[in-house]
Parts: structure tokens; C-alpha cells; sequence
């Protein structure tokens, strides 16, 4: 077999912001995966763990005060970071495309989806008349929209949350990208409208064949959609690896606790719950950046960052304790 | 059917709300029927969950309880009083009984306020702080696990979680009987969720609080309630345990819910539903227009859309001591339930595409 060049690639990618009080705090800190041609990947963290930040950073829409330190992110090998914005433009929607987490405000309230979708099938199918109203109509059909006529015809507002995250899906699968990024694309949405929206993710990459990057908070979300997964902590890569080993054995402490965390309807609910709040991103400390909300913490995660090590064939965690010889064994 | 072994604190009786939508110039306005004949009483010292999606009423159903909002029909008592009756100083006093916790704690806590004035607030209303509303203050921010030291900090200092646990000390302030929990955690990080459940348990150990949680997740709701009414269209269709409405789902949407809910096993709901139809909400639904869930259930569907559910609509009846359930058919939501498992099991059986693609790192 050929060896194939991955969908998607990110290099030892760092990203600081410059704070207001001139300083800078470092959201990304030199993460590093990749995502076959087709494949899909979970990147999941919480809030301030960086996660949106390297979806951005990817798309190159990073805000002002925001900036790529260092490393690349590969297209096919191709390093978008060395584009210029003329170029730029031209990938986002037809090679690599975005869907935002809430589909109100990805939509724009004073124009029909019909012009909303005609706009990325104009510019990177260059259709216009019959063909474009027939590729409108199939595209809203293929994410399973009743009625596709009237549609396209309707304003945001006039539809359900649900319709409005499969017309923004619509929409970015216009250009026909091999790679899509979805950020936290359900979180707007009921369980129901959600459980519905993931078997369409699903169904959709099985027939465009896009690589899938899914950035969430739920892990349980991943287990369900993706088959690798990366742990983000603090701006740095906690655990990467696949998803079925990641869930049979976690090897970051983080990774346990947030498992732990997940209720299990039985006899007493009493969860295994992360003492402690989110890592300040101005420490500079030397040690893991978990190591003050871990309750196995030594000495040593305190003045040494640990590296990301190998757990298994494609698995990869950073935390001492739980290395050959670590002292986790639980 | 009777909720609780404690005596009831909360008991609405046969109530509807109507709201009236739209209307303009040469066209009516359209009533809106949100909360249909609803029936239910929340034992002192219990947690009831409530869960529903979008436009299922059960936020009507809360404002109800905390006396935002009147019922068109029907009566609604709290600890033995009808608020209608009540005025004046009598009617603020009542209030008291009944605080509550909203989803967001980022816009929930006024930004220009310090912790210990928010949490102030509610037990001197403007006037003058007193030397025991300080202490409560203080004692309030230590039962909800943040240190006193910080009570002269502004909101935006604090973690989400941090505030998550200010809007509960306020909430407690006044020393209420019933907190209403408007989906407490669905605003916060997961690991800190896991926090906020727990001390909200805590506290109703220690308090004897009683609960009303408000959920679109079965899931969020099973963690803090004992017992759940699950809510379409108005309507309750489902209430029991929270043990049994999970494990034994009766009612075709609390299957859905059910099996909506991501799972450690990863296979929820892999089988394909009906096609999305919102429920109707403008009008009022008539009994002979058959039942309201109809055009969304697998169940219909999987009986071969039998008549009875064209023309009649189903009542809320009980199917155990402690479950009632509204469907002309509850026993054979477990049928429906095997047959979705095995439809699920034979997708899982083909390999899923990319899986291969999977580069090594």
C-alpha cells in the first residue's frame, strides 16, 4: 500500500494570545496530530483548553490579538500557514470547511438559505441557473430536509435550531472540502435534535469522505462519532490516540477523571468529580500544567513537564505517574 | 398517583396556561397552548425532575411554580396556599418559598455587583445590611464551598463553576422551601459538573430543600431527581422513578430520550427515526385529533399506525403503583425498544469507514 499523505496535519502548532497588560499566555502549546484521508478525530477539552483555538488556528480565522507562534498545519501537505490570504480564501470552503456551533448566529437573519447556499456553490462549483437550483435542492435533500423547495426559500428564523445546524452543514458541504471541522456542533441543540444531527455527521462522511475534526466537550460524543480521539488540557496534548483504546485504558489522570465523571444511573449518584478549576495560561511553571488539580501529583510534576510518551500502538499520554515504573497504578 | 411519601409541598391540579401569539392588524391572535391539563404534586424534601425538549411546556411548568406566570385553568398550591389569594405583603412573604437557580451563571449574576451584595440581596431587598445578614452571608458562601475571604470579589474573578455556586448561595438566602434548578449544569465544563451535582445533593441532605430540576436531558435529570415527569407537547406522558423511567421507558419519547442520551457503549440511537416533525404548538390540541406524539413515534410506526391512536387521545394512566404513563400502548414500548437494540446491533456489525484510515502517529 502507498503510504498516504494524512487529510489533515497540525505540527507542533503553539498560539498566544497578547493580553491587554502586555503580556502573553500560550493557549496552544506546541500540539502536534493528524487525520487520515477520511478518517475522523475527537479533539475534546474544556473551556480554555485551547480546543477552539487550534480549530481557528487551522482555518487561519484566528481573532487580531491572537497569533500563530510556531509550527504548520498541512492540507495534504500542502502548509496553509505560508498561504497568502488570496490563496487562503480559495481552500476555505473547497478544501476544508467549518461548522460553527451555533447555527443562529453561523447564518446571516436577512438573507434566504437560498442565497446563503447558492454563494459557496457559485464560487467553488462555478455553477449558475438550472444546475445550481437542482445542486441546491440535492444538497438539502442530502441532509435530509423536508420540503427543500420551500427551504430555500425561508429565512433563518422561520426554521427549527436542528434544520438550521443541517442547513450550515448544507452549506459547508457546498464545495465539496476533504477536510471539515465541526465545533461543538450539537451544543445549541435538544438531546433528540442532537442524537439525529451525529447520524447524519455520520452518514454524510461516509458519503462525501471528508476527514472529520469534531471539537466538543463530550467525550461521550466522540466515543460515538469518531475513531481517534485527542485530550486537551491547559493548551497542551494530555492524551492522544484511538478511541476504543483511549476508553478501555486512559493513561492521563485528566482523562480518568473527566471518564469518572460521566453518571451512571444506578443506586446513589455520587460522581467522581475535578476539584480545582481551569490552569491560569500566564503560569509559566516549569512542572504539568494538571499537577495542581491531580491527586496522585509528586514532586516531580511540579518542577518537570512531562513528555507525551508512547501507551500503545497508536496511543500517546503525558503524565509521569502513569509511565513504565510510574507510581499510578490504579 | 401519588409522588411522594412526604407531604406535598407543590400541588398544581388540573392546569392549563394559554398565551396568546402574533395577531396584528386584520389578523387574530393565535393562542398557544403551553402547558395542557397538567396534574402533579412534588413531596416536601424531594427532587422532582422535569424533562422535555423544546417547546414541551416544562419551563412554563416551572414559572408556574414560581409564580411568574398564572394558569388560565386549574389551581396551583404551594405549602397548603393559592397565591391568588394572597396580597401585599402577605403575596412577598410568599414569594420567599420559592428561589431559583438559572442555567447561566455568566448572565445570571450581575456583573457590577459584589458577591456578598448578590447574595445579599434577597434577604435585605434595598434596605439596610444588618450584622446576621452579613453572618448568613458568610455562612451561606461556606456551605456552598467558596471562602468568605472572596466575598468583596466581582463575578468576572470567578470560574464558571465559582458562579454556578454564588447563584446558589443567593438562591438559598432567604432560606426558601422549594428551589427551582433551570438545567443547573449544562452551562459548565464537565469535570466541574460533576461538582455542582454533587453539592446540590449535599445541600438537599443537609437542608431538606426541595427540588424541581428542568432538563432537555434524561440523563442531567437522573443524577439530582428521585422522580421524573417527562414532558411533550404540553403534556406529561410519562411520570415515575427516575429508575424505572430509565430503565423501563413506557412511553415512546421517553424511549427516545433514552436512547438520544450518548452512552459509555456508544451506540445510541443508531436507528432511524421517524422523520423530524416539530410538535404542532400553535392552537389547541382536541382529544378526537388522536394522539399528539403521533406524528414523531417509532411506536405508531412500528404497530403499523393502529387506529385508536387517530382518534383518541391517551391519558395520563398508571401502568405500576408508582408510574403512569400517557400511550394506548406502553407494554409494547419494550418490543419497540428490542427491535431498535437489534437494528442497532446489525449496523454495528459492518465495518465503519475510516476506522482503516486511521494513520499511526
Amino acid at each position: 500500500m502507498a503510504i498516504q499523505v494524512p487529510a489533515l496535519e497540525a505540527r507542533d502548532l503553539s498560539v498566544t494570545v497578547n493580553l491587554r497588560d502586555g503580556g502573553q499566555a500560550t493557549v496552544v502549546d506546541h500540539i502536534d496530530f493528524e487525520i487520515g484521508a477520511g478518517g475522523s478525530l475527537g479533539l475534546v477539552g474544556e473551556s480554555g483548553s485551547g480546543k477552539t483555538m487550534t480549530s481557528l488556528a487551522i482555518m487561519r480565522l484566528l481573532p487580531r490579538s491572537v497569533n500563530v507562534e510556531s509550527g504548520q498545519v498541512l492540507l495534504a501537505g500542502e502548509d496553509l500557514l505560508k498561504l497568502d490570504e488570496g490563496h487562503m480564501r480559495r481552500r476555505r470552503g473547497s478544501r476544508i470547511a467549518m461548522i460553527l456551533q451555533d447555527p443562529m448566529t453561523a447564518l446571516d437573519p436577512s438573507f434566504t438559505i437560498r442565497s446563503q447556499l447558492a454563494e459557496p456553490m457559485r464560487q467553488h462549483r462555478h455553477l449558475s441557473g438550472k444546475a445550481l437550483e437542482e445542486a441546491m435542492v440535492s444538497a438539502l435533500e442530502q441532509v435530509h430536509l423536508p420540503a427543500p423547495k420551500r427551504i430555500l426559500d425561508a429565512y433563518p428564523h422561520q426554521l427549527s435550531g436542528g434544520m438550521r445546524q443541517r442547513v450550515t452543514s448544507a452549506i459547508a458541504l457546498a464545495g465539496n472540502p476533504s477536510v471539515l471541522i465541526a465545533d461543538e456542533p450539537t451544543t445549541a441543540l435538544d438531546v433528540t435534535t442532537q442524537a439525529r444531527y451525529l447520524q447524519l455527521l455520520e452518514e454524510l462522511q461516509q458519503t462525501h469522505g471528508f476527514a472529520l475534526l469534531l471539537v466538543t466537550h463530550d467525550l461521550l460524543i466522540v466515543k460515538q462519532v469518531c475513531t481517534r480521539l485527542v485530550v486537551m488540557y491547559g493548551g497542551r496534548v494530555a492524551e492522544i490516540g484511538t478511541v476504543d483504546e483511549i476508553f478501555e485504558a486512559p493513561q492521563h489522570p485528566y482523562t480518568r477523571a473527566l471518564l469518572g465523571a460521566i453518571p451512571v444511573i444506578g443506586d446513589d449518584v455520587h460522581l467522581e468529580s475535578i476539584e480545582g478549576q481551569a490552569p491560569d495560561l500566564r503560569d509559566q511553571s516549569p512542572g504539568c500544567n494538571f499537577a495542581p488539580r491531580c491527586k496522585f501529583a509528586r514532586d516531580v510534576c511540579r518542577t518537570s513537564n512531562p513528555a507525551l510518551t508512547t501507551r500503545g500502538e497508536d496511543h500517546a499520554a503525558r503524565c509521569w505517574g502513569t509511565e513504565p515504573g510510574g507510581w499510578i497504578t490504579e | 398517583m401519588s409522588t411522594s411519601a412526604g407531604q406535598p409541598l407543590v400541588e398544581l391540579k388540573d392546569v392549563t396556561v394559554d398565551f396568546r401569539a402574533g395577531g396584528g392588524f386584520r389578523e387574530p391572535a393565535k393562542v398557544v397552548r403551553a402547558v395542557d391539563d397538567v396534574s402533579l404534586t412534588i413531596g416536601g424534601g424531594e427532587t422532582l425532575g422535569l424533562v422535555g425538549g423544546t417547546g414541551s411546556g416544562k419551563s412554563t411548568l416551572a414559572h408556574l411554580v414560581m409564580g411568574m406566570v398564572e394558569p388560565t385553568k386549574g389551581s396551583i398550591v404551594i405549602a397548603g396556599i393559592d397565591p391568588r389569594t394572597l396580597s401585599g405583603r402577605a403575596l412577598r412573604d410568599h414569594r420567599r418559598r420559592v428561589q431559583v437557580v438559572l442555567q447561566d451563571p455568566y448572565s445570571s449574576l450581575d456583573p457590577r455587583m459584589r458577591v456578598e451584595d448578590l447574595i445579599a440581596e434577597p434577604l435585605t431587598l434595598g434596605g439596610r445590611r444588618s450584622k446576621a445578614v452579613q453572618d448568613r452571608v458568610n455562612e451561606l458562601l461556606v456551605l456552598v464551598g467558596l471562602p468568605p475571604a472572596k466575598a468583596t470579589l466581582y463575578p468576572h474573578q470567578f470560574s464558571g463553576g465559582q458562579r454556578q455556586r454564588i447563584a446558589i448561595a443567593r438562591a438559598l438566602a432567604p432560606r426558601p422551601e422549594i428551589v427551582v434548578l433551570d438545567e443547573p449544569t449544562s452551562a459548565l465544563d464537565v469535570s466541574v459538573r460533576a461538582q455542582i451535582i454533587n453539592l446540590l445533593n449535599d445541600l438537599q441532605a443537609t437542608l431538606g430543600v426541595t427540588y424541581l430540576v428542568i432538563s432537555h436531558d434524561l440523563v442531567t435529570v437522573a443524577t439530582l431527581a428521585s422522580t421524573v415527569a417527562v414532558m411533550y407537547a404540553g403534556r406529561i406522558v410519562e411520570l415515575g422513578p427516575t429508575k424505572s423511567i430509565y430503565n423501563r421507558p413506557q412511553h415512546p419519547y421517553t424511549l427516545l430520550l433514552q436512547q438520544s442520551a450518548p452512552d459509555l457503549e456508544g451506540n445510541f440511537l443508531k436507528v432511524k427515526q421517524p422523520q423530524v416533525l416539530a410538535p404542532r404548538t400553535e392552537g389547541v390540541w382536541r382529544a378526537d385529533e388522536g394522539c399528539r406524539y403521533r406524528s414523531r413515534c417509532a411506536l405508531y410506526a412500528f404497530l403499523d399506525e393502529p387506529e385508536r391512536c387517530r382518534i383518541e387521545e391517551p391519558a395520563l394512566s398508571d401502568v405500576a403503583p408508582d408510574q403512569a404513563v400517557a400511550c394506548h400502548f406502553p407494554d409494547r414500548t419494550a418490543d419497540l425498544a428490542v427491535e431498535m437494540a437489534e437494528a442497532a446491533a446489525r449496523i454495528d456489525a459492518k465495518p465503519r469507514r475510516g476506522a482503516a484510515a486511521a494513520s499511526p502517529a
